[in-house]
């Protein structure tokens, strides 16, 4: 029986054009869609699982006070691992990671820039699970020079994985020798890195004196406990490792969390810079994804239902001859199984096209491994599974349940069969897409404003780049030199998003109690001018080689402080200092921020240079500082980005859901439309008659095309009204994120009412069109 | 075979109740071939309707092989006339989506009918109706005579004990219409117990009895006789 209802099943398809057509393609973009999405939330919510000792892994987390704030952060100091192996029983294992920046690789002349480079204990490759393509797991990390290199890097290095014993050199500080190649780190890895070198013997090449004592919070430390130990009691033990101060009383804990938690649970950490998985984007997204395919399956419901005038023939022939009601939702389940089928297999196809777009917009890289393994696989299975179940069961119910002999009458049919739950499902449709294109608005107009705001310093022209061994200092004059260089400065870190913050300072006027932290940016003394900065009160620098006494303070330093008059106060950071000059508040974090308090202060340490050029002169300007740059930096290579981008960068994870929701909305919007393009195809079928009587008692073209439009563009209007409080709502929420924001304006939902209105009556104008201008004898003769 | 006691068939329109059936009592016996005639909305249809388990009396009781069919549920009555009864219609009511073959065919897989059985009764149905040749047309590429054929042919393939036909040659030219009573005639005579719906005259002689219905009564065999006479 089941081959013969596939074979029905078949010819019903083929020979209901337009419905195949348009449930096929809403239902194999929203599958696509679906995957995609599904395998975004997979990938997002298993990170680190490839870890076999994964569940008894832990990174140490630190609660300490800040400046008066209570925050935990993901480091901790180089002595506790030492200290927790030899005290600590349940330990079986500890790793410390630290990070360099600005790694570069010699090998022979070539100079080799590194994505990440990690320091880390001889226990990692033990305590993580990735793959050696090449050498020793247990040994690749005991030779004090040896290093661990990923395939990616072994090719760009050497051309070949094959590459054990060669010889590399770290800048100029260490020698190397390759001892494993690394399959590439899984982009589910929230530990990134392409070259691993042992921590023990080369820490000290990198950091300061004094930097591996319990007071430099510098290091990830990672736990590997013993089988069946809780991590809480193994925290306390580590807290308790941590040497006290007579009369002191705690102000450090450690605490720990378990690998797989970490891209997901570390939204709260301080001073973290890897990417951190969001859970309410997944949740969000997931959402949308899930919408989209509702949306998909409303089509299939409306269109199987709004046939059913024949469909109920259909019914009441079996019935009478035989059939049971099962038989029947059987038969109509099998329907809607072979379409989803159908368009499933189509999704897979169109998958391979939208794969690396969505690999961009996602910046995720799914392996063939990946991709050809058992999830994926249940992810298909389980989305065709819930499309036929949410699809095809209703009409199913329905479309058995008729009794057979009203079945059979013909015009028992004529009327709006079910039309109300049509209207319902419709609404529901174009109430989601309206939300959507709501929201695409306003995030782009945020967008816009963000880009467009006055941050109080100028950012155009300018492009900045990182020294590594040189001093900024011997350059400025240098590149000042150049005709195409306009101007020239540099500053200990970005004035785009400053991160040095200290805290436990004195300074004059200082109440007992009060402990703030003030964000520190140290420049060169023509910073102020050059980015255009602006003084409320006192004077910058003296214009003299290193002003190492003055400072100057932003207008919400003089408020945390607590300062009256602050001109002519000292702080004390490192040496003592005098409050010269109060700069006006501009904005040196992104705009998700308020402005906080700043000092700024002359600094030896400086390592970003910016360069101001003028129009047409950039591509000179770049060539320029590069040249000045290779002469005096033997070990680094030049890397340049404009302020602009840079700034961009600070917005990146809006942009990308911007760019989500545009392309959201337009797939909501475009499958919305193929669904009463559908609806108003039958429409016109029904109401052929009904419109050729209009014609020929002299109704207009436009007449009855407002006829034929009034209703759908009724239910889209509805969906408006639905769509706006929600998306309202959730665009609230969202600006929150941001401490400067637009105010919503109604402008938007006017908008977009307008754009989707047009939209749905462009579609139905489409079928409507066709009808009014058929001839009505015609029409009425063959009924 | 089946007897109908008291049958009754009404529907309420708000207070108002409209009769289409009122006390019919009928016996009709295994192996006749009975005509029921009437005019329009005599409740010809409503008749056969019952009788086919279709629908059902309000009031009334119904014994089909000597069954109480008004006491049972859906379910019993569907298996009852999923194993005894063929229907035929005036708008013939194939299925369009499949072939003559597949049309014939499907009242098998309903009774669950096994594939090579299947086969042989399907290819012996087609045989005799000479349709043959037509096994893998669609319904719409036949004519009306044609058509009427293949629902005769798919209403007799389950062999039933009941035939019922709601005036099957109402749609059919002259000619065609013969063939298809000629073809009713023959199944009768091989002991097939036929019940038709006709206006026709000529029609209802091929059968051997005819009930006459009258704004839903059955006129009474006295006066029927009288009329023949």
């Amino acid at each position: 029986m089941i081959r013969i209802q596939i074979i029905q099943s078949f010819r019903k398809l083929v020979r209901d054009r337009l419905y195949t057509l348009v449930n096929v393609t809403g239902l194999t973009i929203a599958m696509t869609t679906a995957i995609l999405i599904s395998l975004w939330v997979y990938d997002e919510t298993h990170f680190d699982h490839f870890h076999a000792k994964g569940d008894r892994t832990y990174r140490v987390l630190t609660d300490w006070q800040f400046g008066g704030n209570e925050e935990t952060m993901a480091f901790s100091p180089a002595p506790l691992a030492t200290h927790a192996l030899e005290e600590i029983p349940e330990v079986e294992r500890m790793v410390r990671i630290w990070s360099p920046w600005n790694v570069v690789l010699h090998y022979g002349d070539e100079k080799i820039r590194v994505g990440k480079t990690l320091l880390a204990d001889t226990a990692f490759l033990r305590v993580f699970d990735f793959e050696l393509l090449n050498g020793n797991t247990a040994t690749a990390l005991q030779d004090p020079n040896g290093a661990v290199i990923s395939e990616d890097l072994a090719l760009r290095i050497f051309g070949s994985v094959d590459v054990l014993g060669q010889p590399l050199q770290l800048s100029d500080k260490m020698p190397l020798t390759v001892t494993g190649v690394l399959k590439n780190v899984p982009s589910n890895s929230h530990l990134q890195f392409e070259l691993l070198v042992p921590f023990d013997h080369n820490i000290d090449n990198f950091v300061g004196e004094g930097s591996l004592t319990w007071t430099a919070f510098n290091y990830n430390t990672y736990v590997l406990l013993r089988p069946g130990i809780a991590p809480d009691q193994v925290g306390d033990k580590l807290t308790e490792l941590m040497p006290l101060e007579e009369g002191k009383t705690r102000k450090t804990f450690f605490h720990l969390q378990p690998l797989p938690d970490i891209h997901l649970g570390s939204g709260h950490l301080s001073f973290s810079d890897a990417p951190r998985g969001n859970l309410s984007n997944i949740r969000l997204v997931g959402l949308i994804g899930l919408i989209i395919l509702l949306i998909a399956c409303i089509n299939y419901i409306n269109m199987t239902t709004a046939r059913q005038a024949h469909m109920a023939r259909d019914t009441g022939i079996r019935k009478i001859i035989g059939a049971r009601r099962a038989t029947l939702i059987r038969q109509y389940l099998l329907e809607a199984f072979i379409l989803v089928t159908f368009s499933a297999v189509l999704a897979i196809l169109l998958l391979e096209i939208c794969l690396p777009y969505f690999e961009q917009l996602s910046d995720k890289h799914f392996t063939p491994e990946q991709l050809f393994s058992r999830t994926p696989a249940i992810i298909v299975l389980g989305i065709i599974l819930f499309t036929v179940i949410i699809a095809g069961v209703q009409p199913a119910f329905r479309l058995s349940s008729f009794k057979p002999l009203e079945a059979l009458k013909t015009n028992h049919w004529r009327g709006p069969q079910g039309a109300g739950l049509r209207k319902i499902l419709v609404v529901s449709q174009f109430t989601c897409a309206a939300a959507l294109i709501i929201c695409v608005f306003i995030i782009l107009q945020q967008l816009a404003f963000v880009k467009a705001h006055e941050l109080g310093y100028q950012k155009e022209y300018i492009f900045s780049f990182n020294t590594v061994d040189s001093d900024p200092k011997q350059l400025i004059p240098l590149l000042e030199k150049e005709a195409s260089i306009a101007g020239v400065t540099a500053s200990s870190s970005s004035i785009i998003d400053v991160g040095n913050r200290y805290a436990g300072f004195e300074y004059e006027g200082k109440e007992p109690e009060a402990d703030p932290f003030l964000y520190v940016l140290g420049v060169h003394p023509n910073f102020p001018q050059f980015f255009g900065l602006e003084l409320t009160d006192g004077r910058w620098f003296l214009p003299r080689e290193m002003d190492t006494t003055s400072v100057i303070i932003n207008e919400k330093a003089v408020a945390a402080l607590g300062l009256e008059d602050p001109l002519g106060k000292w702080i004390e950071f490192r040496n003592k200092t005098t409050i010269t000059g109060i700069a006006r508040d501009f904005h040196f974090r992104s705009l998700h921020h308020p402005i906080e308090q700043l000092a700024i202060s002359q600094s030896r340490y400086l390592n970003e240079v910016y360069i101001k050029t003028t129009p047409g002169n950039t591509a000179k300007a770049i060539a320029a500082a590069e040249n000045i740059f290779a002469q005096h930096e033997e070990h680094a290579v030049f890397d340049y980005q404009f302020m602009d981008e840079s700034y961009d960068q600070l917005y990146k994870s809006e942009t990308r859901v911007g760019q989500l929701f545009l392309i959201f909305s337009c797939l909501a919007i475009f499958i919305s439309c193929l669904g009463i393009f559908g609806l108003a195809t039958f429409s016109a079928e029904r109401r052929r008659k009904e419109i050729s009587i209009r014609k020929v008692l002299g109704a207009s073209f436009s007449n009855l095309i407002y006829i034929f439009s009034r209703d759908f563009i009724k239910l889209v209007c509805i969906a408006l009204l639905l769509g706006s409080p929600v998306a309202w709502f959730a665009m609230t929420e969202w600006l929150q994120d941001f401490s400067y924001h637009i105010a919503i304006s109604p402008w938007v939902f006017l908008g977009a009412g307008i754009l989707i209105i047009s939209i749905a009556f462009v579609t139905i104008s489409l079928q409507s069109m066709r009808t009014a201008l058929q001839n009505p004898a015609r029409s009425l003769h063959t009924d | 075979m089946i007897t109908l006691r008291n049958i009754e068939r009404y529907y309420n329109h708000g207070l108002q109740r409209t009769w289409v059936l009122r006390d019919i009592n009928i016996d009709i016996e295994e192996g006749s071939f009975v005509s029921i005639m009437g005019p329009s909305g005599s409740g010809k249809t409503t008749l056969l309707n019952i009788i086919g388990m279709l629908d059902q009396a309000n009031k009334g009781e119904y014994y089909f092989l000597d069954e109480p069919v008004h006491k049972f549920n859906e379910r019993r009555r569907t298996d009852l006339h999923k194993h005894y009864i063929g229907f035929i219609f005036q708008a013939y009511h194939l299925i369009d989506d499949l072939t003559v073959y597949e049309n014939i065919e499907t009242p098998l897989l309903y009774k669950k009918v096994g594939r090579s059985q299947r086969r042989a009764v399907v290819a012996d149905v087609l045989d005799r109706f000479n349709i043959v040749a037509k096994k893998d047309l669609f319904p719409h590429q036949l004519s009306g005579g044609q058509q009427q054929l293949v629902g005769v042919a798919r209403a007799i393939v389950g062999k039933p004990k009941l035939l019922l036909a709601d005036e099957p040659t109402g749609n059919l030219h002259s000619s065609q219409g013969k063939i298809i009573m000629e073809t009713l005639s023959e199944l009768h005579k091989e002991g097939m117990t036929i019940l038709q719906v006709t206006h026709d005259e000529s029609n209802a002689e091929y059968g051997d009895r005819i009930i006459e219905l009258w704004d839903g009564f059955v006129k009474e065999p006295e006066q029927l006789d009288q009329n023949q006479s």
